[in-house]
């Protein structure tokens, strides 16, 4: 499977490319006042409007730096109601790596407070972890960015 | 590799002295590691002025990229006074017309006979006659007149049109179903109808025109 890597501080992380629509760089957003925390604001895209999470400002507190490498993934919500996306801007977002199935492991440490980190593979001498989309929100954030719907 | 030094590759890799150890392995600097890093540390500073805004812009907008999965090319051409269109994929060749020699013992007046393009013998048959519209009255403007070979898994055939008016990129949003009432003709053979530039063009289904044919070579 192909993983499009991404950075969280200084460790790697992957998404699987098969949910996502496409990379664009991180240009300005509407800024939600009142949203949730990790909420980095709502884009316009395709004629449409998504919320954007900051996944580097929900795992660190701290948002993602202004760079030409962080970008927001466009991807394939499918946790939400039908059809609906949502944009996760990332750092350095600039490589993707195609992996076998079977060498992704158990990271066999159980991670409560970030439901979303996945299982990992070997990346030359890095580690690459990734990134369950459908478990990125929390109940509270999955309810407020899409109310009235998902599973 | 440090800021003020020279970067590797123009000091020991391809565009200098080559006496990089990984040269041996890599034969160029675009194949190693250091390069493809040295080249991501580009992004790694902020964007320039006005390049966000100008994307903003851009993702705001429909996507042109899906657009064009969407668009079909489809030949367009003429029988009578009806413009059709067949998927360009199904078409081989446009020919100029040949002579058709006529099948002894066939009186099928869909079958028209056969044809010899470059020593490739071929039915040839009367497309209006096959959709059921009315032969084209009057023959008066011949000089447009072309042969058309269409090919599916293999099977090749000829028919004789009034005009071929060229290729057409066409999207999905411009393809309209045809009136659900006129089942008269070549409307039975219609999938879409979409605006040509001289008049509505209907495009004809290809299963059902390529069933067709082979009903009447049986």
């Amino acid at each position: 499977m192909l993983l499009v890597l991404f950075r969280i501080g200084a460790e790697r992380y992957g998404l699987d490319a098969r949910s996502l629509v496409e990379v664009l760089p991180a240009v300005p957003l509407r800024p939600q006042r009142g949203a949730p925390a990790g909420c980095a604001g709502l884009l316009a895209h395709r004629e449409r409007t998504i919320p954007v999470i900051d996944l580097t400002l929900m795992a660190t507190g701290k948002p993602a730096a202004q760079r030409l490498s962080t970008r927001i993934v466009v991807a394939n919500y499918r946790a939400g109601p039908p059809g609906s996306r949502i944009g996760l801007l990332v750092e350095e977002a600039t490589d993707a790596r195609e992996v076998a199935a079977e060498a992704l492991v158990d990271p066999g440490i159980a991670t409560p407070d970030a439901p979303y980190l996945g299982k990992v593979v070997g990346e030359g001498e890095r580690l690459v972890q990734v990134v369950e989309l459908d478990r990125l929100l929390s109940r509270e954030l999955r309810d407020a960015l899409f109310p009235g719907g998902g599973s | 590799m440090t800021d003020t030094a020279a970067p590797c590759f123009d000091r020991i890799g391809i565009w200098g002295d080559r006496s990089c150890p990984l040269l041996v392995q890599h034969v160029h600097c675009r194949n190693c590691e250091t390069y493809a890093s040295t080249g991501r540390s580009l992004l790694e500073q902020p964007a320039p002025a006005g390049y966000l805004g100008e994307w903003r812009e851009r993702v705001a907008r429909k996507d042109s990229a899906t657009e064009r999965e969407s668009l079909r090319s489809l030949m367009v051409f003429r029988l009578g006074s009806e413009w059709l269109a067949l998927p360009t994929a199904a078409v081989r060749e446009v020919a100029d017309p040949l002579p058709i020699r006529r099948l002894p013992h066939r009186d099928d007046p869909r079958l028209r006979g056969l044809v010899n393009l470059r020593g490739e013998v071929l039915p040839c048959v009367d497309l209006a006659r096959l959709l059921g519209s009315a032969p084209p009255a009057g023959k008066q403007d011949r000089a447009w007149e072309r042969m058309l070979v269409i090919e599916r898994e293999g099977d090749a055939w000829a028919f004789l049109v009034d005009e071929v008016e060229g290729i057409r990129r066409v999207t999905g949003g411009q393809l309209r179903r045809p009136p659900a009432t006129v089942e008269e003709g070549a409307a039975g053979f219609t999938e879409f109808v979409f605006s040509g530039s001289r008049g509505d063009v209907g495009l004809l289904e290809e299963a059902l025109v390529f069933h067709g044919l082979k009903e009447v070579c049986r």
